[in-house]
C-alpha cells in the first residue's frame, strides 16, 4: 500500500517534470531540426516565431563572412487552410531550401526532400493531420492557391504553435499574402526569391563549428540591421520566451512544483502512516537498546528501496502515458538530466519523510512497549 | 552464585505527573542476586510494570537509585542508557513484540546484529538459540504463522542475544495457554538455574511463583 501511494507520487511528479521538459523542449524543435551554427534575424527577434523580415538578399552578404561555410534562407509566415472538406485552420508556413543542408524537419532522406521542390507541396507532421482535416496524398488550399501534401513529418511539431506547414522558400513566398508572387495566376509554378522579398532567418554552418560565438560577432560586424545568435543563443532565447514570459510556461511550470509539492505530502502521509503502524516494532527495538543513529539508518533504507522502487515503477508508467500522449502531439520527455532529477527529488522526498516521521519513535518512551 | 548481587534498588519513587500526579513507587528497596528468579506479584496497578520498567533502564525514577553490576544506571545519561540496556539486559514482553514479517529466526538474527554481530555468525548464533528452545523446525516460519508459546520461545532466544546479566519480562505467560505457559516457564527457570541468568518477571501465574527462588508482592507502590 505505502509502495503503490510512493509509486503514485513519485509519478505524478515524473510526469509533471516530463510535460514541462516536453514543452521546453518542443518549443525549440525549429532551431534542434536545423544544423546551423549561427542564426541571423532582423535585430527585433525575441524568439523563433517572434521576429521581423529581412531582405532574401542578406544571403549572399552572410555568405561573404569569413568563416561561413554555408549559408541558407528560412521564411516564416501566416497560413490560412482550407480543408479538402472546406474546414478552416490557422498555421505557419516554414520555407527553406529543400536542397540544401541545414534544415531538414524530421530528418527526411534525400529523396523525400525533393518531393518538396514541386510547387505547392508541404510536409506537415503526422499530430497535424486531424487538425487540417487531412489524410495522406489529399490536397487543401493555403490562401488561394493549392497545397499538395507531400509527405509527413514526426516529431517536428512544438505543442503550443499553430501546425507547420514545411515547404520550400518559393512556395511559401508565394503563400505569404504580401509577396508579388500572390498575384501569379494559379497553376503556375512560384518564381524564384529575388534579393528584396522577405525571409525571417538566415542558418549559418561555421567553417569552425567551435568558433561559432566569434562567427556571430563577425556577422553582426559585417552586415547591417541583423541580430546573429548561436544555436545555444537561439535555442535559449525561444525557450525562454515560452517558459518565462508566457502563461503556459508559468502553468506547467507551477504545475511541476505542485506535482513535487503533492508529492511530498502524500509520501510523508504515507512514511508518516506506515512508521506508526509499526511503531510498536521499532519501540521495541528501541526498548532493546538500539541507537537513535540505528533506527534512522533504517528507516533511511526502506524510504530509499520505497523511492527506487517507486520510481523505476513510476518510470515504466510514465513512458507508458508517453506513448498515449504522443499520438495527440503533446510531448512527455524524460532526459536523463530530468529522470536524474526526479530519482533525487524522489530520494529526497522519502528520506526525510521518513526522518520526520521517525522523530515520534525516537522521542518515545522507551517503557511504552512494557506498557503496551 | 547466588550470594552475588546483580541489581540493587534503593528507595526509589516514582510518580508520573498529572492534574492529579500518581505516585506508582513509594520507597521500593530491594537486592536482586545474580542467578536469582524473582516474581514480582501484586494487584494491577500496584507499580510492577513501573518498577520492572526502572531495573530495566527504561524508565527514569523520580528518585532513588538502581545499580547493575556496579553501573548505577539511574545516573546515566540517554544514549549511554540505551548502550547499557544493549549490553545487559534482554526483554521479553507480554505481547511478544516480535517482527510479524519476518521468520524466527530473522527477529533472533535482528538481536544479534544490533549488537554488531552479523552475517553467518549471527545466522548460526540465531538457530542455535532456537534450537535449544525446541524450535529449530518453526526457525524458517514468518512470526505471523507462529503459535503464541512458540512466539514467546522466539522472544526469550532474541533476548538472549549478547548473553545478558539479566531477563526482565513482564507478564510472559499471559498469553499462553496451559501448555506452553508451562513451557515458557520452565526455560525461564532454567535460565536462571543452569546459566546463571537473573531473571525478574511480574506476573500472577501460579506456575512462575513455584519456580520463582524469591517472591515479592508489590501493594500501592510498596513492597
Amino acid at each position: 500500500m505505502a509502495l503503490a501511494g510512493v509509486v503514485f507520487a513519485v509519478t505524478l511528479l515524473t510526469v509533471q517534470v516530463a510535460l514541462f521538459t516536453g514543452f521546453s523542449n518542443s518549443t525549440t524543435l525549429p532551431i534542434a531540426e536545423s544544423s546551423a551554427d549561427v542564426w541571423v534575424s532582423a535585430p527585433e527577434m525575441i524568439y523563433f516565431e517572434g521576429t521581423l523580415p529581412i531582405d532574401y538578399g542578406t544571403v549572399a552578404k552572410i555568405r561573404a563572412v569569413p568563416g561561413v561555410a554555408r549559408a541558407e534562407a528560412m521564411s516564416l509566415g501566416i497560413a490560412r487552410w482550407r480543408s479538402p472538406h472546406d474546414e478552416l485552420a490557422l498555421g505557419r508556413i516554414i520555407g527553406f531550401d529543400p536542397r540544401g543542408t541545414l534544415f531538414n524537419p524530421g530528418g527526411a532522406n534525400r529523396a523525400t526532400l525533393d518531393l518538396l521542390q514541386k510547387p505547392y507541396a508541404f510536409a506537415v507532421d503526422a499530430t497535424q493531420l486531424h487538425i487540417l482535416d487531412l489524410r495522406a496524398g489529399q490536397s487543401g488550399v493555403i490562401g488561394s492557391l493549392p497545397a499538395h501534401l507531400a509527405y509527413v513529418t514526426r516529431g517536428t511539431q512544438p505543442i503550443v504553435s499553430a501546425t507547420f506547414f514545411y515547404t520550400s522558400l518559393e512556395t511559401a513566398n508565394a503563400y505569404t499574402p504580401s509577396a508579388l508572387s500572390f498575384f501569379s495566376p494559379p497553376g503556375s509554378a512560384p518564381p524564384p526569391l529575388e534579393e528584396t522579398d522577405p525571409i525571417m532567418y538566415v542558418m549559418v554552418k561555421a567553417q569552425s563549428p567551435a568558433d561559432s560565438a566569434q562567427l556571430a560577432a563577425a556577422i553582426q560586424r559585417s552586415v547591417p540591421h541583423v541580430r546573429a545568435l548561436t544555436r545555444d543563443q537561439m535555442l535559449a532565447a525561444t525557450r525562454d520566451y515560452w517558459v518565462k514570459r508566457t502563461g503556459i510556461g508559468f502553468i506547467l511550470s507551477l504545475i511541476a512544483l505542485m506535482g513535487a509539492f503533492v508529492g511530498v505530502v502524500i509520501v510523508g502521509q504515507i512514511l508518516y502512516t506506515s512508521i506508526n503502524e509499526h511503531f510498536q516494532e521499532y519501540g521495541t527495538l528501541k526498548a532493546i537498546g538500539v541507537s537513535d543513529g540505528y533506527l534512522y539508518g533504517v528507516i533511511a533504507l526502506q524510504a530509499t528501496c520505497m523511492a527506487v522502487i517507486g520510481y523505476v515503477l513510476s518510470l515504466a508508467l510514465t513512458f507508458a502515458v508517453r506513448g498515449v500522449a504522443a499520438e495527440r502531439g503533446v510531448d512527455i520527455l524524460i532526459t536523463p538530466g530530468g529522470a536524474l532529477l526526479v530519482l533525487a527529488a524522489a530520494l529526497v522526498i522519502c528520506i526525510s519523510a521518513g526522518m520526520i516521521a521517525m522523530q515520534r519513535v525516537v522521542r518515545s518512551d522507551p517503557a511504552l512497549v512494557f506498557r503496551a | 552464585m547466588l550470594d552475588k548481587v546483580a541489581v540493587t534498588v534503593h528507595d526509589l519513587r516514582m510518580t508520573y505527573p498529572s492534574t492529579k500526579p500518581v505516585h506508582a513507587l513509594k520507597g521500593v528497596s530491594i537486592d536482586i542476586r545474580q542467578g536469582e528468579l524473582l516474581l514480582i506479584m501484586g494487584p494491577s496497578g500496584s507499580g510492577k510494570s513501573t518498577l520492572l520498567s526502572i531495573v530495566g533502564g527504561l524508565l527514569t525514577p523520580t528518585a532513588g537509585s538502581v545499580v547493575v553490576l556496579g553501573t548505577e544506571i539511574t545516573r546515566l545519561g540517554r544514549n549511554e542508557l540505551a548502550r547499557f540496556r544493549l549490553r545487559s539486559f534482554g526483554y521479553v514482553f507480554q505481547g511478544f513484540n516480535l517482527f510479524n514479517a519476518m521468520t524466527g529466526a530473522e527477529n533472533v538474527e535482528l538481536a544479534y546484529n544490533v549488537r554488531g554481530i552479523r552475517g553467518r555468525r549471527a545466522r548460526k548464533a540465531s538457530r542455535d538459540a532456537l534450537a535449544q528452545l525446541g524450535l529449530e523446525e518453526q526457525a524458517n516460519r514468518p512470526a505471523r504463522e507462529l503459535s503464541g508459546g512458540e512466539k514467546q520461545r522466539v522472544a526469550i532466544a532474541r533476548a538472549l542475544a549478547g548473553d545478558p546479566c539479566a531477563i526482565l519480562a513482564d507478564e510472559p505467560t499471559s498469553q499462553l495457554d496451559t501448555e506452553n505457559g508451562a513451557i515458557v516457564t520452565n526455560i525461564l527457570s532454567d535460565l536462571a538455574r543452569k546459566r546463571g541468568t537473573t531473571v525478574v518477571i511480574t506476573s500472577h501465574d501460579d506456575r512462575i511463583r513455584r519456580a520463582a527462588e524469591r517472591v515479592v508482592l508489590l501493594d500501592d507502590g510498596r513492597l
